[in-house]
């Protein structure tokens, strides 16, 4: 019970106090920081156990020295400076060691060795400190404490390893802390038990106190700043852990681009409306915006120019939004925007409206001027669903109808637009299966000499019954045949079948096939075409292939290369629908055209419509000058034909005359007239 | 002048916009000021000279300077609402500015007006249909017959 005694008798208290505090504070730090050498790897592990180990050290030579301040032996006392320093280095480099062992895979190495060379540095430290201290008096050594001060701190150290393992990088830290301070502190005053002053008689007490006390302290203070430093690295380190974590929440919800949200927190956010929905019931609004013509802005801008053009939609889209709407970036060139508290149809078609606007004016990149549009699909929470699902589901089928509209712009979800959807997936289907049983028939419309009344050919007209839809219009299925990139098989099958029939037709009669511009795009069209007249023994000069303007936009020299072959193998080239479109009459000169065909549009409005009339008769003229030949499709009445015959066209096609009709009635009805003109 | 001045160092911009009336309650006049004001402050800083002529309901503005402001500046009025039917005309590079003098031009019609500025200023927006720097010349020429007869 000397310990217990000597430490009420012969310390300081209050500076007594002030050590413990010091030693728990340091171990808590050391511990904090040594936990760190568990998650990280390599030479940052090291330095966290060096920070860790040098926190420690110094919070046992802190301890120590500070308890001594609070010991009174009575007598004066000095400090040997280098042994001070020395044991400094021994409680740090002895630590430290003891921390690297500690951390090791064995746990019996790690408890024990560890512990161990922890608990001796802790003693080493000690007794070397007290051989600094000289005091003016005999000193007396009692070797059982000496003893039982090692044990107990190799004890206390070896557990402390222990608990500390234990722990991993919870945040209980208590237990191994109290531990370690435990050894210390025991260590410390187990050591002062067994050390004793006796004053010699005839010196006078307190002659050189002064300055041992006045080095005492400066050695507290560094050890204060040391442990100081290891908390504070330890709190810096924990700021930028979690504020890297927040920089990493960041990325996982943001558009790097464009610094929106993305598809992810748009999800989140939807989804959490929609619960707010449930729960609140406050509407809100769902737009879902895609650029047009986009892609061709990075194919001929290049990419950067796209991205800036995508930074400037995002600016855009955030002026155009109210304040406190969210807007992200869902895809490529895709954005959503939901819109809160809106209530009025009004004020959502004014919002979508914005939107359209903004993103229809030009852009201007590098000083190139990119001219971008924007369709917009809009859905109403809870009038059109109130899960995530179906309101994205409506939202996309609004866009797909802006987006096919022909006047772009937003579009409000209607039920009415899933049942067009529906009918054109039906289609697709439907034609791809028909595609493959080759289910399209061919019928023939007769093309009439306007002058003679007489033949002169027929054109031939895709067709097809849908099984379960009945018959579907061309200027349906054929749009859906080319996106489905199946109109070049159908279309070759048609040249081929076409020109197998009208191989039995008198041979004055020519033949006109209609060619889509994806097939006219092909380079193998010709060679297509050459077959299929050698199969059926066809000739060449009765065949005439009948193009529209728009297969002739854009893509002047693969077209013009194919037109010229097909020309200089005696095909004939007409142009279709003449007068709807673009009607550019660069188009009439520069391609080898033999015939224009006036759109039936003029041709229906005629003798009433004066403009149409005038526009017929221009189209006549023109032919004439150039040296074509026209024909003007879908008369149906007398008078129409009357009208068309004073224009002077050359050749009229139409109900009036014929319908459309299958091959073996065409055939027929030309034969019979070859036979009536033989008889006449 | 010197080998900079030769190479074409700044961009000419020229757009028209009709008015948005229903964004404001307030006179056009009053924001063909007010933008004007608002873009003569701003130009200031980003070194862009130009005008802002208000005929008939559509504003008829030309901005020049170094290429990326002048790009920034149009990217901030396509982000105002106040214009509607926003039309970009044209967008040349050029060795010398037009309106050197002028932070922001502003000229508009209103009952003062003299019969000359109104036949000038119509004449520019038929200019602009057809001839951008046509108009941009005739913009100019008549900011200065303006600020002379506005001196005498």
């Amino acid at each position: 019970m000397r310990v217990l005694t000597c430490l009420y008798h012969e310390h300081n208290h209050w500076i007594v106090a002030l050590a413990a505090i010091m030693c728990i504070v340091g171990s808590l730090t050391s511990v904090k920081l040594f936990q760190r050498t568990f998650t990280e790897t390599g030479a940052q592990r090291y330095q966290w156990c060096f920070l860790s180990a040098f926190t420690a050290g110094s919070a046992i030579w802190a301890t120590h020295f500070i308890a001594m301040l609070g010991y009174q032996p009575g007598v004066s006392v000095t400090l040997d400076g280098t042994l001070t320093v020395l044991s400094a280095l021994i409680a740090v480099g002895g630590t430290g060691v003891g921390l690297l062992v500690g951390s090791s895979r064995n746990r019996f190495i790690a408890v024990f060795t560890g512990g161990g060379i922890i608990g001796l540095s802790i003693a080493a430290m000690h007794y070397v400190g007290m051989f600094a201290y000289r005091a003016d008096g005999i000193v007396r050594w009692l070797p059982e404490y000496v003893i039982a001060s090692l044990i107990l701190s190799v004890g206390l150290s070896s557990l402390a390893i222990d608990r500390l393992r234990q722990s991993g990088v919870s945040k209980h830290i208590g237990l191994p802390a109290g531990l370690f301070a435990a050894a210390i502190v025991t260590l410390h005053f187990t050591g002062m038990a067994a050390f004793s002053v006796i004053p010699l008689p005839g010196l006078q007490s307190g002659g050189d106190s002064a300055a041992f006390t006045t080095l005492a302290q400066a050695v507290a203070v560094v050890a204060f700043l040391i442990i100081g430093a290891g908390i504070s690295s330890h709190l810096v380190d924990r700021r930028t852990k979690s504020k890297s974590q927040e920089q990493l929440q960041y990325i996982a919800l943001h558009d790097a681009l464009t610094k929106l949200s993305n598809r992810r927190a748009f999800s989140e956010v939807l989804e959490a409306e929609c619960e707010k929905l449930k729960n609140q019931g406050s509407p809100f609004a769902l737009l879902m915006i895609d650029l047009d013509r986009f892609k061709p802005i990075n194919d001929t801008l290049g990419h950067p120019s796209g991205d800036i053009v995508l930074q400037k939609v995002a600016s855009r889209l955030r002026h155009a939004v109210r304040c406190g709407d969210f807007v992200a970036r869902i895809g490529g060139d895709e954005f959503a925007v939901i819109a809160y508290g809106l209530t009025s149809e009004d004020e959502i078609r004014a919002l979508a409206g914005r939107v359209v606007e903004i993103l229809g004016r030009p852009f201007i990149v590098y000083g190139q001027v990119a001219e971008l549009g924007a369709s917009v699909g809009v859905s109403l929470a809870p009038d059109h669903g109130n899960d995530a699902e179906t309101l994205v589901q409506c939202t996309d089928i609004a866009l797909y109808t802006a987006k096919r509209a022909e006047e772009r712009g937003y579009r409000l979800f209607e039920p009415s637009m899933q049942e067009v959807i529906q009918r054109r997936r039906f289609l697709e289907a439907d034609l791809r299966r028909a595609c493959m049983r080759e289910d399209f028939k061919i019928v023939y419309q007769p093309i009439i000499d306007s002058a003679t009344g007489a033949f002169t050919g027929a054109e031939a007209l895709l067709r097809w019954t849908c099984p379960e839809r009945g018959e579907v219009q061309p200027s349906e299925f054929i749009p859906i045949l080319e996106e489905l990139g199946l109109i070049s098989r159908i279309g070759a099958g048609v040249l081929k079948q076409a020109c197998h029939d009208a191989a039995l037709w008198p041979q004055h009669l020519g033949l006109a096939v209609n060619i889509s511009p994806v097939q006219l795009l092909d380079p193998r069209l010709p060679q297509t075409v050459m077959q299929a007249l050698e199969d059926s023994g066809f000739p060449a000069s009765r065949l005439e292939l009948e193009i529209t303007e728009t297969a002739l936009l854009g893509n002047d020299d693969i077209v013009m290369h194919t037109l010229t072959k097909l020309r200089e193998s005696g095909i004939r080239i007409s142009l279709d629908d003449f007068g709807t479109g673009y009607s550019s009459l660069s188009y009439l000169h520069r391609f080898p055209i033999t015939r224009i065909k006036i759109d039936k549009s003029f041709v229906q409005r005629l003798p009433t419509d004066e403009g149409s009339a005038s526009i017929v008769r221009a189209i006549t003229q023109l032919g004439a000058s150039l040296q074509m030949k026209v024909t003007a499709e879908g008369i149906e009445t007398d008078e129409q034909m009357a009208c068309i015959a004073e224009q002077g066209c050359n050749d009229v096609q139409g109900f009036l005359f014929s319908r459309p009709i299958n091959a073996s009635s065409i055939g027929d009805l030309f034969h019979n007239e070859k036979n009536k003109a033989a008889a006449a | 002048m010197n080998a900079h001045r030769s190479h074409k160092q700044f961009s000419r911009l020229l757009y028209t916009s009709a008015f948005n009336g229903d964004s404001s309650a307030v006179q056009p006049q009053q924001t063909v000021r007010d933008i004007a004001e608002t873009s003569a402050a701003n130009n200031r800083v980003s070194d862009i000279t130009g005008s802002l002529f208000f005929v008939d309901g559509v504003f008829i503005q030309i901005l020049e300077g170094p290429p990326d402001e002048v790009e920034k500046t149009f990217e901030r009025i396509c982000c105002d609402f106040r214009h509607a039917d926003l039309r970009l005309i044209d967008l040349t590079g050029v060795s010398e500015r037009l309106f050197e003098e002028w932070d922001m031009a502003c000229l508009y019609e209103d009952q003062e007006s003299s019969l000359a500025l109104r036949d000038g200023l119509q004449e520019v927006r038929f200019l602009v249909g057809i001839n951008a720097s046509q108009a941009a010349l005739q913009m100019r020429s008549l900011l200065e017959s303006q600020s002379v007869g506005g001196e005498a």
